[in-house]
């Protein structure tokens, strides 16, 4: 079921990825970078994010880099990177259907 | 104006949404939770913050959260204040408005299944294992040594305050047993129905919750008031011997054991505690401290020229009861344990009430027959004729009376004599 779920991500899966993607962050920057991406709409809950982290760690979709103060710092792998490039694409076949379909319903 | 108060925390396990909401009910109205005791009673004490919010997530009771996880709380603005059974509780820091700890019910429901479904599944599995092997001797027993279930329950209600409360709440906690995983069944199905429509878990009203926390402090009273009642029965009535304190001990070092983390130390001094207090009775039992209690009901020989011996006592709140043998010593052995061929085995009851002398004397097995001319008193005869007994009613006191062998004379005019004279 696991393996499952991750062939489409959640939001909070997907803006989890997509803010290990330019440098690595620990869990408290990601939450702060996604809040902050998505202007406050979408908010990861820490017990949330830590469970994503660590089924993210276990699927090898993101890597431990550093250590320090206490707090583990991220980066997503290769593997991370083409589940979230899937999943980039799927989202946007999604929004261009969704547009035809809205135009010609507008149209006609 | 009162600067600390004390809540009930009555809520049950599944009913944590609920259990969240109260608190932050609280901390509207001004109440910061100090801590919950025994995971019941809440202390609060008055708080100027305005920005007070709690958070209840699954735990599980047996290993304390990752310090990584804890951090990545607090980094967001959670602290925990403690942990009660299957919940962790958080509290917000001042200045801070942080997201709830769970934002994915999905997640959230899959966290109850691993922290405190099975568990829960497994203490519930023994208690419906357990239970049957109990009440199944307890049920066969009236047809295997010819002896009714209400003799049974009259036995269990004058001799141990324990068992008395067990008969009372038995059909209490048996339909208690029952309804909750019928309750938990209904949560669980609408929990997964939500997590399908991508929704938060549902919060169940205040008043539904309120009332299912009564019953289970119901229950959990009822519990510890059987815990508590085990130390008169303990002093007054033999109910612990050396083999219950040796598996009481072994129960306890299991308990104890589980508590491995030291933030729960109390507990464990508390089950340390309980121990050695049931150690120290089960030696006062068999100390002269018993015969400082003599009892309702004294066991005085009901025959001339004989002695008591192998006799037991109990007293409760409602009865009491006294069986003991009578021994009849030959003059020219002395003190020998050596007596003439017959042997006599005395019961008595006495009850607070003649309602419960009536229910407890009953109607008499059909291998006795009524004495003439005299009321409540029966007559039964075994197998040979050196064996006989009585059953006598005088008041709130019943009397058994049973003999093997060749009595010097009827025991019948001595058993009314006794009762008279009782």
């Amino acid at each position: 079921m696991a393996r499952k779920k991750l062939e489409t991500l959640t939001e909070q899966m997907y803006y989890i990825l997509l803010s290990l993607a330019g440098e690595p962050r620990h869990g408290y920057g990601i939450m702060q970078d996604v809040s902050q991406r998505t202007g406050g709409r979408v908010n990861i809950g820490a017990g949330t994010l830590y469970a994503l982290l660590a089924r993210f760690e276990e699927e090898g979709l993101i890597a431990l880099t550093d250590t320090r103060e206490g707090r583990k710092y991220y980066l997503f792998t290769g593997e991370g990177r083409r589940i979230l490039r899937d999943e980039y694409d799927r989202l946007r076949r999604q929004v261009a259907d969704g547009a035809d379909a809205l135009e010609k319903e507008e149209f006609s | 104006m009162k600067e600390t108060c004390w809540k009930l925390f009555c809520y049950l396990i599944i009913d944590h949404r609920a259990a969240q909401a109260w608190l932050n009910r609280m901390a509207e109205d001004g109440w910061e939770l100090v801590h919950i005791y025994f995971g019941l009673f809440a202390r609060f004490r008055r708080t100027e913050r305005t920005d007070l919010s709690y958070f209840l997530d699954w735990a599980d009771p047996k290993y304390l959260e990752t310090s990584d996880c804890l951090q990545l709380c607090s980094d967001a603005g959670w602290e925990p204040v403690q942990t009660v059974d299957y919940l962790n509780l958080y509290a917000s820091r001042p200045g801070t408005s942080p997201a709830p700890i769970q934002t994915d019910s999905e997640l959230e429901y899959r966290r109850f299944r691993q922290k405190a479904l099975r568990r829960m599944a497994l203490g519930g599995v023994i208690a419906f294992v357990v239970t049957p092997l109990i009440l199944l001797p307890l049920l066969l027993l009236p047809s295997s040594a010819n002896v009714s279930p209400q003799e049974i329950a009259a036995g269990l209600l004058s001799s141990s305050l324990t068992s008395s409360l067990i008969l009372f709440c038995l059909p209490f906690w048996l339909a208690g047993g029952l309804a909750y995983p019928a309750l938990l069944a209904g949560r669980l199905l609408r929990w997964r129905q939500a997590v399908k429509d991508g929704r938060q878990l549902p919060v169940p009203t205040s008043r539904t919750a309120g009332a299912w926390g009564k019953l289970k402090l119901l229950g959990e009273f009822s519990l510890s008031l059987m815990l508590l009642l085990l130390l008169p029965d303990a002093l007054l009535n033999g109910a612990i011997s050396l083999s219950n304190v040796i598996g009481l001990l072994i129960g306890c070092a299991i308990s104890i054991s589980l508590y491995r983390d030291n933030s729960r130390l109390f507990r464990r001094v508390l089950c340390t505690a309980g121990c050695l207090a049931l150690l120290l009775l089960c030696i006062l039992l068999h100390s002269p401290v018993r015969n400082a209690f003599p009892g309702r009901l004294p066991p005085s020989p009901v025959l001339a020229d004989t002695r008591v011996i192998n006799e037991t006592r109990a007293d409760t709140l409602l009865g009491s009861h006294v069986k003991w043998e009578e021994f009849f010593p030959r003059p020219d052995m002395g003190d020998s344990k050596i007596g003439y061929p017959a042997s006599v085995t005395v019961e008595a009851q006495t009850w607070v009430s003649p309602v419960l002398a009536d229910w407890a004397f009953g109607t008499p097995p059909s291998n006795m027959v009524a004495v003439p001319g005299r009321g409540d008193t029966w007559q039964f005869t075994g197998n040979t004729a050196e064996h006989g007994g009585y059953r006598l009613r005088r008041g709130n006191t019943l009397l058994t009376l049973s003999y093997y062998g060749d009595l010097p004379a009827d025991p019948l005019s001595a058993a009314l004599a006794w009762l008279d004279g009782f």
